[in-house]
């Protein structure tokens, strides 16, 4: 074990530890606390006796995860953070705190009793720039101070707030409770819905009231059980019981019936399954009659005691409340529009001009509420109608150049973190909106979002249904373009937002959906379209690589299928939005069918526009709750184009099939849709002329951004548009799409063997390119494979002697669009240039031009802990960039893995860089002279290296050769000849094959 | 107020016993519809007898008695008529002269439907020997898909579980609750379990080891059947109003079955008429089944006996 360098600290008392470290913000905690503290050490304190409570702006426990850890260890968060040796130092305590940037500007950090964000803070001022990097530009510690206490406080004061008091019981009824003799003191309404078997325990308990002058008015909203013969038996034995038998309606509808029934003073609710206390009614009719109340509610437990309550989404008990009837009738009585929620609707409405009257009356214990499933969320209905104001929204100007982003928050705050991080700067605003919110999550997001220019951040303290969440979003939005964001979908790698709302600001465009692509980087959805005769949805070409969408280009389908959707501000007002009713997914595709209805225009894919979704589309459970809801609506879907599209992609569509989505595939009975699917194959394409095949190329390079820099990323992007300009179909498949189904489409797999040995296909003609690491090559993996080429004419011709195997060269090339002689004069760039990433090792070139203290200039990342920041020019270039620094500079240096030095495996950059007509100097390998003619020049030790890089490069041919050679090496190691070799090869073993 | 009465009949001579022509007239007096349904092969006399009182519906003889109560149901036609709906069948002697009595009794009384007395064996049911059931429950979707889905059984023990415990389940199911006649008082409930004991004392040989205690208790401990742990309330001025053939026929709890028909003989002299030769006369025809039989007295128990054995209640 490492020996640890700090001195010894003493963390038996959390407080003297926070106050020590310097991590204790006595203002901070105040805001959170809303306490106001004498000293740091009384506010250090407060904050080890509350809990969850940040000690200091920049230090969140909630960050640093790890809880078991220290939950584990009984320790305060910061104790735990402050007293991990090693570890520690790695941990980030803050979004906007990065160790490694406060390591690079303070190395003594390291060394810090407490870590480096104590140090940082000893060393920081008010102006300090914040140890960031993922902060578009600079802010200072004084500037985010301000900004977390505020957020803070606003937090406090939306989420602590005292509950209104209960009022105690006032007394005893009055002996005279009703002006009419001829109506009872109270009625009773009762909705029932094939209820039988729960209503009479209800009705018993009514009858045991101590009030008896009440009249029940049950309405039975057309059960298919014995639900009214039920109440008929009970109606048959006592006159107060009204029963009235109605169609199938809904709850609201049979409210209203039962209210035409009340002729006393006030109304009672009594769900069938509830039962009261004896002297319930008693107390509600002497509170209301007592305080004049129009509404009178038990207040205990976790009801709404208020209209405050109601709108932060406590729930509404109707059947411990007692209404005054005109009360409702001025409020309209129940919404018969509402499938659901109608009660709270009801009281939401009702509260605007009746304040609650909160009583202590004792009650049978309420019921669990119903755990929410994914069936129509109505709650989010009501509370929408309250939180969303669509007419003001509709009154208020918006800015055509700006584009907003409206992302209702997930429970995980490095997903805010990272889309508020992620945003473009210019012309693109972010508003979050928090969804009932824990302290940590909305501190961060308020705060962060208040420094980042063009982010807000608002918060529901309800517990509201995604959509109803974005709508409040789409109402602040001030840009003419809303992109509506659900929390699983990743930022975008490439600005995606100004070619959405070139594309929703077309006529006849109402949405606009990118390629949704799952982490493998396989198609999830590109778009819903709709069969004739299906009420759902089939999500369009999922399953396929997105070279298959982006071959068809921009297209229209019936609706959009995805967690990012865009459109213009102003539709999506007129439209008032995502339906509530929605939980999440399919929200999108409801809001597409409707403009489409509404004549707002079609829905669009671009499939140049890639989204990475972090969860599959749905789960089983919450797309078949998604599709009852779509189902509920009228489903006008525009004319289907998938098979024409298809087409275009290189598919023809042979049948369509339904798919069983079950909640429970074990279980026969569970819950279960059919959705559509289309059967599709690949037309034939070897027949054509030229032939054309489906290729699959594999490399090792991982899905989404982090792959994106590997140079077999580049590699196989430039031979697939090669092969694509031949005629081809190319997808390109990262390691984490090798197991693909439709795999199986393709003619030929053509592996690019990197660090991964891949198995061949059956049925495919398996093609295996060697362009790195022969080490690791054996012949068990090569004799699986139909051809194998290998970027090294010596190794092939060796391994093909030693294994009998007939192995072929294949060199690696460059490709010609970025890399050639006329990209750059020569010598107006960097004398010595280096592009490329450390892959974690001090590579030989860059060590041996910093040994001899040549003018490096070096491009690449992960370089930090071996060379000097100053040094690094940049963390990397992109492939498109490149070839214009090598025709400028003056040497370009290169290098080899070992294996690939020792095997004569020319680097791709020796390609790139000699197409260039570059003067290069590399580490020894076979072949060079032959290859490159005179511009690639060895190198055996820093004496050599020092020589050649000084002017005036005699070691290397004068401009105009190195320009002949340049174009040689153009002509002749291009993508297209590879890409012709490999078509050729693969088309006439094809053929044999088929004999 | 109207009300239907569909009775099941067997008699193995196709006779008509007297305590079955009592019953007879005593349902035709109350209801102002008798069907009976009988799977006996009549003889004429008998015919003619049940004619003049009643419409009678003769089938084979499959399905016990809740097969003969749904052809007999099926033969009345539309049962939304009628105010209330009887089944019984002619498996006890019913004590009273009339049904006036029980139904009035029962008229005010806030239930779906009721029957004589409950029993809770297999689980708590109406006993079947005699329900009646309000309209709301002849026209409830419970009611009608029960008797859609009858099928006959020829296994008392099934016809028990599926029809007589079954129906009372799925009305209890669809919200239907119901009563009896015959209410039980705490000294009823004091002796049925005495009586319990008793009867589960002859169940096997004396328990010598603990599962045998054991399994002695819980037999004890059982929920009890009224006609059978309750049959001499008959003579507490017919407050339980019937005596079932099998508690005079098998004596299945051992409580000196003779000495109860002796007394109901004398209390109810006309009612209990033709009784113990009928008995005599079927008895080789109704042995004792097996599951019922039991064992002599323990010598240590005979003390008790006195104070369980069926007495003149009053």
């Amino acid at each position: 074990m490492r020996a640890d360098r700090r001195s010894p600290v003493r963390l038996d008392d959390p407080a003297q530890v926070l106050v020590d470290a310097g991590l204790v913000d006595a203002a901070y905690v105040t805001a959170q606390l809303g306490v106001p503290f004498d000293s740091r050490l009384e506010a250090a304190r407060a904050v080890v006796r509350a809990g969850d409570v940040s000690p200091h702006p920049l230090f969140e426990s909630q960050w640093v995860g790890r809880r078991r850890s220290w939950q584990r260890s009984g320790q305060h968060p910061v104790v735990w953070y402050v007293s991990e040796r090693r570890r520690r130092n790695r941990l980030a305590p803050h979004p906007l705190v990065d160790p490694r940037v406060i390591f690079a500007a303070y190395p003594e950090a390291r060394l810090h009793d407490y870590g480096a964000l104590s140090y940082w803070l000893s060393v920081s001022g008010p102006t300090t720039p914040l140890p960031t990097r993922i902060l578009p530009r600079k802010v200072t510690w004084g500037t985010y101070r301000r900004a977390a206490i505020e957020a803070a406080t606003a937090w406090r004061e939306e989420v602590i707030v005292e509950r209104p008091q209960l009022l105690l019981p006032t007394g005893s009824l009055p002996t005279s409770l009703s002006a009419d003799p001829t109506s009872p003191v109270v009625t009773v309404v009762m909705s029932t819905q094939d209820d039988g078997p729960i209503v009479r325990s209800s009705i018993v308990s009514l009858q045991g009231q101590t009030v008896r002058d009440w009249h029940l008015v049950v309405v039975d909203r057309g059960s298919s059980d014995d639900t009214v013969a039920v109440l008929r038996g009970s109606a048959a034995f006592d006159p107060r019981i009204t029963v009235v038998p109605e169609a199938r309606c809904g709850q609201g509808r049979a409210l209203n019936v039962a209210l035409e029934h009340v002729t006393s003073e006030h109304v009672a609710f009594l769900p069938p399954g509830r039962e009261w206390t004896p002297d319930l009614l008693a107390g509600l009719l002497t509170e209301a009659h007592s305080r004049g109340a129009a509404l009178v509610l038990v207040g205990s437990g976790s009801v709404a005691r208020d209209r405050g309550e109601l709108l932060g989404g406590r729930g509404v008990d109707l059947a411990t409340s007692l209404l005054r009837r005109d009360a409702i009738k001025d409020a309209g009585g129940f919404d018969e529009s509402l499938g659901g929620a109608v009660e709270r609707d009801l009281v939401l409405r009702l509260t605007r001009d009746h304040a609650p009257t909160p009583v202590d009356v004792p009650i049978v214990r309420r019921p669990e509420p119903t755990p929410p499933g994914y069936g129509d969320d109505w709650d989010s209905v009501v509370l929408e109608r309250q939180l969303v104001d669509w007419e003001a929204a509709a009154s208020r100007t918006l800015d055509e150049q700006l584009v907003t982003y409206v992302l209702p928050l997930s429970i995980e705050p490095r997903r805010t973190v990272e889309w508020l991080s992620a945003m473009p700067r210019e012309g693109v605003e972010i508003i979050t909106v928090g969804i009932g919110l824990r302290r940590a999550h909305h501190v961060l997001a308020a705060s962060i979002a208040s420094v980042v220019s063009g982010a807000r951040f608002v918060s529901i303290p309800a517990d509201v249904s995604t959509p109803a969440a974005t709508n409040l979003g789409i109402t602040l939005a001030a840009g003419a373009t809303v992109i509506l964001v659900r929390a699983e979908a990743m930022p975008p790698r490439q600005p995606i937002a100004e070619r959405l709302a070139e594309v929703v600001a077309q006529p006849d465009v109402a949405l606009a959906q990118p390629l949704i692509v799952d982490l493998d980087g396989v198609i999830l959805s590109a778009g819903a379209r709709f069969s004739a005769g299906h009420p759902h949805p089939e999500l369009f070409l999922a399953g396929l690589p997105t070279s298959d969408a982006r071959r068809i280009g921009p297209y229209a389908v019936a609706a959009p299928a995805a967690p990012l959707v865009a459109l213009r501000t102003s539709t999506a007002i007129a439209l008032k939005g995502l339906s509530s009713r929605f939980h999440s997914v399919l929200a999108e595709t409801d809001l597409g069918l409707r403009a489409y209805a509404a004549g707002f225009g079609r829905s669009v894919v671009i499939p140049d526009a890639v989204i990475t979704s972090r969860t599959p589309y749905a789960g089983p459970e919450e797309l078949i709750g998604a599709l009852t809801s779509l189902r509920r609506e009228t489903v006008l879907t525009p004319p289907d184009d998938a098979a024409a599209l298809l087409r275009t992609a290189g598919f023809e569509v042979l049948a369509q099939r339904n798919r069983r989505v079950t909640a429970d595939p074990e279980d026969p009975l569970s819950t279960a849709v059919l959705v559509p699917e289309l059967v599709v194959r690949p037309v034939l394409g070897i027949d054509e002329s030229p032939p054309r095949l489906r290729w699959a190329i594999d490399i090792a390079a991982p899905a989404a951004a982090r792959g994106d820099r590997w140079g077999d990323t580049y590699f196989a992007r430039s031979l697939a548009e090669a092969m694509e300009r031949r005629g081809q179909h190319v997808a390109v498949d990262r390691r984490d799409a090798r197991d693909r189904d439709s795999r199986d489409f393709d003619d030929v797999l053509l592996v690019l063997r990197g660090l991964d040995r891949v198995a061949p296909r059956p049925g495919l003609l398996n093609v295996e390119w060697i362009i790195s690491h022969p080490d690791m090559i054996v012949p068990e993996e090569v004799v699986g494979f139909d051809a194998v080429y290998a970027a090294s004419t010596s190794w092939a011709a060796r391994m093909s002697r030693e294994w009998g195997l007939p192995i072929d060269p294949l060199l690696q090339c460059t490709d010609v669009r970025w890399f050639h002689p006329d990209r750059a004069e020569p010598d107006t760039g960097p004398r010595l240039l280096f592009v490329g990433n450390s892959r974690g090792v001090y590579r030989y070139a860059v060590r041996s031009a910093v040994a001899i203290g040549a003018d490096l200039t070096l491009h690449g990342n992960d370089w930090t802990e071996f060379v000097d920041r100053e040094r690094i020019t940049s963390g990397g270039v992109a492939n498109e960039e490149v070839g214009e620094l090598y025709a400028s500079a003056s040497i370009v240096l290169n290098d080899h893995h070992l294996d690939m030095r020792r095997d004569s495996f020319a680097s791709n950059r020796l390609f790139d860089a000699a197409a260039c007509g570059a003067r290069i100097l590399t580490d020894r390998i076979d072949g060079i002279e032959e290859t490159f003619g005179g511009l690639v020049v060895p190198f055996d030790n820093e004496h050599e290296l020092a020589r050649l890089v000084t002017p005036p490069y005699d070691a290397f041919p004068d401009n105009a050769t190195r320009r002949e050679i340049a174009t040689r090496v153009v002509t002749e190691h291009s993508f297209d000849q590879r890409a012709e070799t490999l078509v050729d090869d693969a088309v006439r073993r094809l053929l044999a094959r088929r004999g | 107020m109207s009300r239907l009465a569909v009775m099941a009949h067997y008699d193995v001579a196709g006779e008509l016993r007297p305590h079955v022509k009592g019953q007879v007239e005593a349902l035709a007096a109350s209801v102002d519809r008798l069907v009976v349904c009988t799977t006996a092969q009549l003889q004429d006399s008998a015919r003619q007898w049940l004619g003049e009182r009643a419409q009678v519906v003769e089938r084979a003889n499959y399905g016990y008695d809740f097969f003969s109560y749904k052809v007999g149901l099926d033969a009345a036609g539309d049962l939304s008529a009628y105010d209330e709906v009887v089944v019984c069948n002619d498996t006890y002697v019913f004590a009273l002269d009339s049904y006036d009595p029980v139904f009035e009794g029962m008229a005010d009384r806030p239930c779906d439907f009721w029957g004589l007395t409950a029993a809770e064996r297999v689980a708590p049911h109406i006993q079947s020997f005699f329900i009646a059931f309000r309209p709301w429950v002849v026209t409830s979707h419970a009611f009608s898909t029960f008797w859609e889905e009858m099928e006959p059984i020829s296994k008392r023990r099934q016809v028990i579980r599926r029809y007589e415990v079954g129906m009372s389940r799925r009305l209890y199911d669809a919200g239907f609750c119901s009563d009896t006649y015959f209410v039980e008082t705490p000294e009823d409930r004091r002796i049925a379990r005495e009586r319990m004991r008793w009867w589960a004392a002859h169940r096997s040989s004396f328990p010598r080891t603990r599962a045998e205690i054991r399994e002695w208790r819980e037999r004890a401990g059982e929920p009890w059947n009224p006609a059978r742990s309750l049959a001499d309330r008959v003579l507490d001025d017919a407050r339980l109003p019937y005596v079932k053939i099998d508690t005079l026929r098998y004596d299945p709890y051992n409580l000196d079955a003779n000495r109860l028909l002796e007394l109901c003989e004398r209390r109810f002299p006309q009612r209990f008429a033709g009784v113990r030769e009928f008995l005599e006369e079927t008895s080789e025809d109704y042995p004792l089944r097996d599951n019922e039989r039991l064992h002599p007295t323990p010598l240590a128990l005979e003390p008790l006996f006195p104070r369980v054995r069926y007495s003149d209640a009053r």
